[in-house]
Order: C-alpha cells, then structure tokens, then sequence
C-alpha cells in the first residue's frame, strides 16, 4: 500500500469545511448563550422552554456594575425624576442606585494579575530558556526536570501551604503575592515551552551577531527574541489565560483588595435574587481581554517568520 | 589585514579532545584551506580564531596581537557561516550594514558603504527585499557583503559553498577567489571538499582527528603527501598503497615486492617491516613488459581517461590510463610505476619516510 501527498479534491474541501463549521457551532453556543444571558431580561432567563428571541435589555449590565436598593413610594417621589438611561432602568424595578459596585474594581485587579504575571512569566522565562539552551549549565537535565516537576501535582494540592506562607508573609490578599504566585505556577510551563522555540533558533544567528560587533546581551535581545516572537507570543497567551481563569487560588487567597473577577462573579447571584443576566453580563465582559490579547497576537501565532532565511 | 597565528592550539569538550595541539601560520593576505574529514576539528579550530570558541589551551594571534581569550566582537574579523545565518527579521540592506550599525557609523556613510558593496556584489537591485525569499546565490552573496562591509582584518569562512547547489558552487567559488584577490584579504577557509581546496587555495592544512596531518601548498599536498591519510583524502581517486615486508636501508633507491625490484626516489630514512608503497594513479603505466604483475578486474569510462581497477599480489590499486587504450577485463598485465613520483610510508604510524624528493616538504 503506498501513500502519496495529492491535492485535496472539492468533495474533500467540503467535507472538510462543514466539519469544521459543525465543531466551531458546538463549541460556540455555550459561549453565544452567556452572551445571550447577559442581554436578557430577569425573566427571560429562566424561561421554558428557553427563549431564542427575545427583547434585549442593558438590565444585567446595570445590575452588574452597580449597588442599587429597594425604594419605598416615598423615596422615588422624593428622588425626582430619573436623570440617566440606567437610572430608568433601575426605577423600572423599583430599586434606586445606590452606588457603583465593585465589580470595575475586581475586573482591573484581574487585569493587573494576570497581565502581571503574564509578564514577568515571560521575561523570567524567555532568560531561563536562553540560558538553558544555549549554555553549559550545571545538572542542566536535574534543573530541567525539577522546573517541570512543579507542574505534575495540580497546584491547588498545596494550596494549604501556600495559604500559611502567604499569610506569614503579608501577602494575602495583595496584588504582589497573587502576581508571585500565578508567576510561579506558570514558570515551569513557560521554560519549556520558550526552551523548545529557541532551541529551534539557529545559534549562528547570534555568533553572527558576536562577530558583528555585539555583545551577548545585544544578541539576545536584537536576534534571538525578534526570533524567537512566534514562541513569547504563544507561551504569553497560555500563561495570561491561566492566571486569567485561575478561580480556586483566588477564591483563597483573595477576599477584598486583591480579589480577581472569577471569584466575585458568582457572589452576584447572592446578593439579590438569582440575577442570571448580570453574571452572563460579568463572564462576557471577563471573556474579552483574553480575546483581544489572543486576536493581536495572532499575526505571531500564525506567521513562520524565519521561514526560508537558513538553509536546511 | 593580517598574519595569523596559532600555537599549540587544543581544545577539549569535556572528555572529546576535538584539538590537539595545532601550530600554523597564515600569511598576510593569503587564501587558506583547513582541510579534512568531517569531525576533523577544522571548524573548532576556525572558530577558536574567530572567537567563537576560547582555546582549552594554546595561543592565537591576528596581526601580532594575543587574542585567544578575547570575545569574537573584539577581534575585527568576519565570519561566513554555512547556513548563511542572515538576520530573517531584516531585509538585505539591514543585513548588510548590521556591523556598520553596531559601530555607531553616521546613516549617510553606513548607506554609501551598503550601495558600495552591493554594487561589487551585484545584488543592488535586492537590497530592499526580505532575506526570506532569497535564492542561495543572493543569499551567498549578501553573507559575504556583511562579512566585507567592515574592511575586517581577516574573513573567517566555514564550508561557504556547502549550502549550494554543485552548479552554482562552482561559479561562487570563483567568484570568492575574485573577491578575495580583489580585497586582498586574509581569508581562512574551511572545506571537506579536497577538489576545492586545491582549486582555491593559496595554502592548505589538512586535518584529522584534532591533528594536523600536513601544511602546505596545494601541489607539494598532492605531490608529497606526508601521511597516508593526506594520500588518500587527496586526490579522485586516492593514492593507491601497496602493503608489503621488507626494508629499505638509508640512501637506497629501490625496494623489493614479490620478489620484483621497484625504483623509488633515493631515500633519506631507514626501515624495516611492514611498509606500504605509495603510488597516484596517473603515475602507473601498463605495461607488459614490467615484472610486476596484475590483473584487471575493472575499467570504468570517464571521458578523456579511465580508471583502471586491478588486483595484484599486494591489493587492489587504481590506474588512470588513456581512454584510448584497449584495455579488457580479465587481462593480465606488467605495471609500471613512474619511480620519481613514490612515496614509502611506515604502515604502522602512516608517516611518510623523508627521501630526497619530498625532502623539505615533510
């Protein structure tokens, strides 16, 4: 039986095509729901048989981002007519605002970790990588294997530990300790991912760059890292979603200050009723930093930029 | 540009001896092959000149000056890499003129020195293109105007014509000897191919093991080889070496296979036991008058000559005979070797003995 290499013929290309339509389908409805959700009406929410269409409403925004209370009669007479759309649509329900909620607060500080972490991930990184593949390092195999062994138990398994270190330490609760300790968890990951990229990176881009005149360090970051784009980039992107989503550390280290958007989304359901549309309202939002992340680093993702320039 | 100098140069990987122990001088100016096998050690010994591997012990010196422990980027040389190792995130023109950058050299010079190069080169009407898309010659070509751009002391080249098509390589190799003269650089070469080294070279030093086997230039190498692996890694096909025991006194002039006297050049060492008789393939004549005997069991057909194959009492050995003369497997002829031509090698060390021919070369 012999296999041969031959242009995909149009029934194949089809084929192809509808499968992968079919799986992008599957995969989006959860998402398209919590999009959906986010947009309905209290009432809607809950309905059944679920409804596909229906009158949109910025209710669960409104009830996301702000602090409102029941009015009596008196109160909404005495508050005056409503000045703003969102003040309408809280007088709709019979509740004033009261204030905003902490909602912004928790969504910069996921911000600040995660984007945090994600960057010190890289730099540590990228330097442990270069190190380890371009050096002579003592017990260079040990250390490797010890930074992966980190990664083979699930990190909550010492979730105990790190919440007695931390609290010794001053760091619960603080955007330092939650940024070491996603920093931490995905070091192993980034070294062996960024190890592989420049492994792949011809040393002689660098001698080349020695004999020009260079330094080392000028080496490293003016050709090994413009090279070496394609792997930071993919390897930025797994760490941000990993502190991005991590759920289980923040819910135990974090209460106030410090606490990240996944683990106060779901105290929204609490707090007044079950407000399904503002917790779809709180995931939506909390999806689209990853996504914009993800879409303006796809150019690197996709582009082989040393493609062709070294003779194999 | 520069003389350079190595001195008892080693180089060990950690257990791996790749150097050992190497001395050779390079004159100002000169075109200069390190020739050998693959693993050799002549590309640790070009990059322990370049800088790019610090010598486990031992002395370089460029233009008179000790450089051994000192970083590639201080020793003003260049360097053509195999691969090429053009920058893929720079077009060529950024290539070319990245070691002018590193120096701080003004736009206007650094633009005028590029448009200088690329016209010498020919590759002005591709300076603004991406190096990715690069046939091998372009790419051989801006290599070398990154390495020339600076005016360096010395071009450091590791098999340049390695990544070529055979076609082009020919061409390029001409090309370099034109630039080379042109510039009248100091240019170290590194090659496998004992066909281009003897085809470029000013002056070659074949390698193997870590050792230096020979120094010299190309004729003497061929003529007067002083190991017999130097015979037989040069030359298409090898030196042929008859093995045999015997002896051959001080100042004797021939020496006795199968009973059958052979000329030799009148030789300056003594020896006894197995010794082994050199002899090029263009040096042996048919012909059936001559005692020693052979067998053809070969011939093949290379246009203006034929390589003849025979078995005789002391092993299989190539001649190189007009392809004018019939010559029929099977046969049986007399063979004749060209006396002032013979090397006699110990075979137990593979040294050459010095005889008043190669006097002065070994």
């Amino acid at each position: 039986m012999s296999f041969s290499v031959t242009e995909p013929t149009k029934g194949t290309k089809w084929f192809a095509g509808i499968l992968v339509v079919a799986y992008a389908c599957i995969t989006l409805v959860p998402l398209l729901w919590i999009v959906a959700t986010g947009f309905k009406s209290p009432v809607d929410s809950i309905a059944y048989p679920p409804v596909v269409v229906f009158e949109p409403t910025l209710e669960g925004y409104v009830n996301l981002f702000t602090d409102r209370t029941r009015a009596t009669e008196d109160m909404l007479e005495a508050a005056g007519p409503p000045t703003t759309w969102y003040d309408e649509i809280a007088r709709e329900r019979g509740t004033v605002i009261s204030g905003p909620s902490r909602y912004g607060q928790r969504f910069l500080n996921s911000v600040i970790i995660g984007f945090g972490s994600t960057a010190l991930c890289m730099i540590l990184g990228t330097m442990a990588a270069y190190a380890f593949s371009r050096f002579k390092v003592p017990l260079k195999d040990d250390l490797l294997f010890f930074i992966l062994s980190t990664r083979m138990m699930p990190p909550i398994a010492v979730a105990i530990p790190i919440f007695l270190m931390f609290r010794n330490l001053g760091l619960n609760d603080t955007h330092l300790g939650m940024i070491l300790l996603y920093t931490a968890v995905n070091l192993s990951l980034s070294v062996w991912l960024l190890k592989g990229f420049i492994d792949e990176i011809p040393v002689e881009y660098e001698e080349a760059a020695l004999i020009d005149g260079y330094t080392r360090f000028q080496a490293f970051y003016k050709v090994v890292l413009p090279q070496a784009a394609t792997g930071i980039a993919s390897t930025a992107i797994f760490c941000l979603i990993f502190a991005w989503n991590e759920y289980a550390f923040a819910v135990l280290l974090t209460s106030g200050t410090a606490q990240t958007a996944p683990p106060f989304i779901p105290t929204i359901i609490g707090t007044s009723g079950k407000d399904w549309p503002a917790v779809a309202a709180g995931a939506t939002i909390f999806l689209v930093p990853v996504m914009v992340f993800t879409i303006l680093l796809r150019k690197h993702l996709l582009r082989g930029i040393t493609f062709g320039a070294v003779r194999k | 540009m520069a003389q350079i100098r190595i001195e008892n140069v080693r180089k060990d990987f950690g257990s791996f001896n790749a150097v050992k122990s190497s001395t050779f001088t390079i004159e100002d100016g000169e075109f200069f092959m390190l020739l050998g096998p693959s693993g050799c050690g002549k590309t640790t010994t070009l990059r322990m000149m370049a800088g790019l591997e610090l010598p486990t012990s031992g002395e370089v010196y460029i233009d008179g000056e000790e450089v051994g422990q000192k970083p590639a980027s201080q020793r003003d040389i260049a360097f053509v890499f195999q691969m090429f190792a053009l920058y893929p995130h720079m077009n060529v023109g950024k290539n070319i003129s990245y070691p002018l950058r590193s120096q701080g050299m003004p736009k206007a010079q650094v633009k005028k020195k590029v448009d200088e190069i690329a016209e010498i080169l020919g590759i002005t009407d591709i300076l603004n293109k991406p190096v990715g898309g690069l046939s091998g010659g372009d790419r051989q070509r801006v290599a070398l105007g990154r390495a020339i751009v600076r005016d360096p002391k010395a071009f450091f080249m590791d098999e340049p014509l390695g990544a070529l098509d055979a076609e082009f390589r020919e061409h390029m190799s001409q090309e370099l000897r034109a630039l080379h003269d042109r510039m009248n650089a100091t240019t170290v070469y590194v090659t496998h191919d004992q066909l281009e080294a003897m085809q470029m070279g000013d002056k070659i030093v074949v390698m193997n093991h870590g050792v230096v086997e020979q120094f010299g230039v190309p004729q003497e190498i061929y003529d007067w080889p002083a190991t017999k692996f130097v015979a037989q890694f040069i030359g298409s096909p090898c030196m042929n070496f008859l093995d045999f025991s015997g002896s051959v006194s001080k100042d004797a002039d021939s020496v006795q296979l199968e009973n059958v006297s052979l000329d030799i050049p009148k030789s300056i060492d003594g020896a006894n036991g197995d010794l082994t008789f050199g002899v090029r393939p263009e040096h042996i004549y048919l012909d059936d008058a001559a005692g020693y005997r052979g067998r053809v069991v070969a011939t093949e057909y290379l246009g203006t000559t034929q390589i003849v194959t025979l078995d005789t009492p002391n092993g299989q050995i190539k001649a190189r005979a007009a392809s004018s003369d019939p010559i029929a497997v099977g046969q049986n002829t007399g063979l004749r070797f060209d006396p002032r031509t013979i090397t006699l090698f110990d075979a137990t060390t593979g040294h050459a003995l010095r005889s008043h021919a190669n006097q002065g070369v070994i």
